[in-house]
């Protein structure tokens, strides 16, 4: 007689057994939600990739070349040669577990296959049965596995949880790069013609148009038009910022995130309103229109030509350096891999130095760019800008370090000093959230696609929970970074766990706060939402 | 003794039991992790759950609870479970499994101590009446949860284009509106 399962068998919650397969054998599970969609066969063939074909994740054949095994066993070989890093991180790893618990995806999910040495491993087997000889004598003792099917399943799986922020990196005694290790697999899987759409849409796009929505010249500068619109109706003053014009001292390059997407434009009206009160001589680009690089996500190759027009611009306009707006992975690519990719700078530009202050950013001599973020930091030292921090009074904010600029570049202070000007009301997340330490948003790394909206809530979750803790203690409201794709990934991650905390960009902030000169008495914010803490009529006090 | 106290004199080692039944619903090699590490920050998911079973416990044994501390607990733990690819029974149903945990240990000592009383039986139901409420409230937040996802990613298209659907805007009201058109060839 068939009986109903009780409670606890129907949620097999009995005392653990141990799982009967190992972690190798165990298969992953295909359903909506748990993967990324693919990238279009013409999108990644325009991009030059010959072996894309039409393929679907939850279908059983994804329908690979048929020398598949040998395709990979080169692109291997091909990037242990190209990368010495690789082969040292396939080799030194002695498993001591120090990075096993520190991926926010592993947080959030609790999937040990998201431990970053696990992740690693899923490579490492298959490098030790190709690659070292005891791999090849000894198989599955020595941790190696043969290269099958579901092998490339699960790497387009794990690998797409990982968003290449580091902080595995951090805690490991070695200094093993997950995200690298991340991208040559992604870089593996597209030479088998599988990719995701999001990452490779975004690159062709750029690739053909400057952009990641592809947004042609036209369309970009109506875009920033209205947001020009937007600033003469909150400040009474008309910006006009110069396009594609020779001879000025600065090319800004920004994501642009910050122009077609909420609520980054305001941090890009922010940009606009200070270069105007500056005075600054500069010109945006409709070509170098994007400070982003998803190609640098999963291809060393494609981040190479999407990096090279920003230069390419800067010199065909003959300015003398580069400023860039509050962007993560750009700021990475520029500083970390852009003097191997394409060599020196061109020869026409110079050190940046603020026209402003007169300060020689010595810092980067190299690449002749400056972050916005010690670009302010920097005005504000000097005294040159006139802020009024009380029109943020309303706002208890803290500050996520943005993991591309804060643990890959070390830029901590410079946004807290700025915010700290412009806000009256600042407080910290707690230790080890924050800094080198700080946890990723969950969502970068070309992650930010809507269909895998759960894994990246719980890659969240562990920044979220750090900001709740200091919304329930200590009534912040508001959470400022400086990086695109934290802007658009933060939004519903903050949605979901801590309703109430608005994400904005450092210079939103910054424009609430600055005084322009002719300006009209602001009563309202970037946003145009009444301000609780409004300037004072001149006018009505004369009166009066 | 009444029921709760009983319940409580108890409460460390049942809540223990009960939170790793929580745990179960994950993967063996991440038990160890979300057990021993005690930090709220470090392992938010397993803190959450510890914390959250404290306060369930107290509501289930008929302690004196506030609503909305209970309801905040519930909430807190079900809306991890509710984006961590498990299906709903696993989400919610491991709050059930407090009964069996009460009915191993509890339910005998407490028949042993008070079985002459007439209302011996019926005040320990009500601490199962109570688990089940629990169950009820958390089933809402479940398919809140799973709503506010689908509206997120709903709202993250429209925000990810915010501009471009404001150009699009501008261009149709910029348009020559065609002229109407008219029935032709249709004889009324």
């Amino acid at each position: 007689m068939a009986k109903m399962p009780t409670p606890e068998e129907l949620l097999a919650a009995t005392p653990a057994a141990f799982p009967k397969d190992g972690w190798m054998d165990t298969k992953p599970d295909y359903h909506p939600g748990s993967f990324c969609y693919p990238a279009k066969t013409d999108i990644l063939k325009g991009l030059g990739f010959e072996r894309a074909h039409d393929w679907a994740p939850d279908n059983e054949d994804w329908e690979l070349p048929s020398n598949w095994e040998q395709i990979l066993y080169n692109s291997l070989q091909d990037a242990l040669n190209k990368h010495r890093s690789l082969k040292v991180f396939m080799d030194c790893c002695v498993r001591c577990g120090a990075c096993a618990d520190k991926c926010h995806f592993f947080i959030g999910t609790n999937d040990p296959k998201n431990m970053p040495v696990l992740r690693a491993e899923l490579l490492r087997s298959v490098y030790r049965k190709d690659f070292t000889t005891a791999g090849r004598l000894l198989g599955k003792l020595a941790g190696a596995r043969t290269l099958d099917k579901n092998v490339i399943k699960e790497w387009f799986i794990y690998f797409y949880q990982c968003t290449e922020c580091r902080r595995c990196s951090l805690f490991c005694p070695y200094g093993i790069d997950t995200a690298e290790i991340t991208v040559i697999v992604r870089q593996m899987l597209l030479d088998l013609g599988i990719g995701i759409h999001w990452i490779m849409n975004s690159v062709s796009d750029c690739n053909r148009t400057g952009n990641h929505l592809g947004i042609q010249p036209h369309s970009m500068r109506e875009i920033v038009e209205f947001l020009c619109d937007d600033v003469e109706t909150i400040t009474g003053i008309r910006v006009d910022p110069p396009w594609n014009e020779k001879g000025h001292e600065v090319i800004f390059i920004t994501p642009s995130g910050d122009y077609f997407a909420d609520p980054g434009i305001y941090t890009f009206m922010g940009y606009l309103m200070l270069f105007h009160e500056i005075g600054l001589d500069y010109t945006l680009s409709t070509y170098a229109s994007e400070g982003g690089n998803f190609g640098s996500f999963v291809s060393f190759d494609l981040a190479k030509r999407l990096n090279a027009k920003m230069y390419a611009e800067a010199e065909r306009l003959g300015c003398k350096w580069i400023l860039g707006g509050e962007c993560g992975h750009m700021w990475r690519v520029v500083n970390q891999y852009m003097a191997t990719y394409n060599g020196p700078t061109p020869p026409k530009m110079e050190q940046p130095v603020s026209p402003i202050t007169g300060t020689v950013f010595k810092n980067a001599a190299a690449t002749k760019m400056v972050h916005i973020a010690e670009f302010t930091a920097d005005l504000i030292k000097h005294n040159k800008l006139n802020l009024r921090p009380q029109r943020n009074d309303h706002i208890i904010t803290t500050w996520h370090d943005s993991c591309n600029p804060a643990r890959a570049m070390g830029i901590f202070e410079e946004p807290r000093y700025v915010l700290k000007n412009v806000c009256n009301h600042f407080v910290e997340m707690p230790e080890h959230t924050i800094r080198e330490e700080t946890f990723c948003c969950g969502s970068g790394s070309g992650l930010n696609a809507e269909e895998i909206m759960d894994q990246r809530l719980c890659g969240g979750f562990p920044r979220a929970n750090a900001l709740r803790y200091v919304h329930d203690t200590k009534d912040v409201n508001w959470m400022a970074c400086m990086c695109a794709l934290d802007r658009a990934a933060l939004p519903p991650l903050v949605d979901y766990w801590v309703p109430g905390v608005t994400v904005s960009g450092l210079h939103e902030l910054v424009a609430n706060a600055l005084v322009m000169k002719g300006e009209i008495p602001r009563t309202m914010d970037l946003r145009q939402e009444d301000l609780p803490f409004p300037d004072e009529d001149p006018a009505a006090s004369e009166e009066a | 003794m009444n029921i709760t106290e009983l319940c409580s004199s108890r409460k460390q080692a049942l809540v223990e039991r009960w939170v790793n039944s929580f745990f179960a619903s994950y993967p063996l090699d991440s038990k160890g992790f979300l057990r021993t590490r005690r930090d709220r920050f470090a392992n938010p998911v397993g803190e959450t759950t510890r914390m959250a079973a404290e306060v369930l416990f107290d509501a289930a044994a008929g302690a004196d609870a506030d609503p909305n501390t209970v309801r905040q607990a519930l909430h807190d733990l079900l809306w991890i479970r509710a984006v961590q690819d498990m299906p709903p029974s696993k989400a919610v149903g491991a709050l059930y499994l407090l009964k069996d945990e009460l009915r191993r240990d509890v339910l005998p000592a407490w028949l042993d101590a008070v079985s002459e009383r007439k209302q011996a039986l019926s005040e320990y139901l009500a601490v199962e009446s109570r688990i089940d409420t629990l169950g009820l409230m958390a089933l809402d937040m479940y398919s809140d949860a799973r709503e506010r996802v689908f509206r997120i990613r709903v709202e993250e298209i429209k925000h990810s284009q915010s501009q471009l659907i404001r150009l699009a805007g501008l261009r149709r009201e910029q348009a020559v509106p065609a002229p109407e058109t008219e029935n032709r060839g249709v004889e009324e």
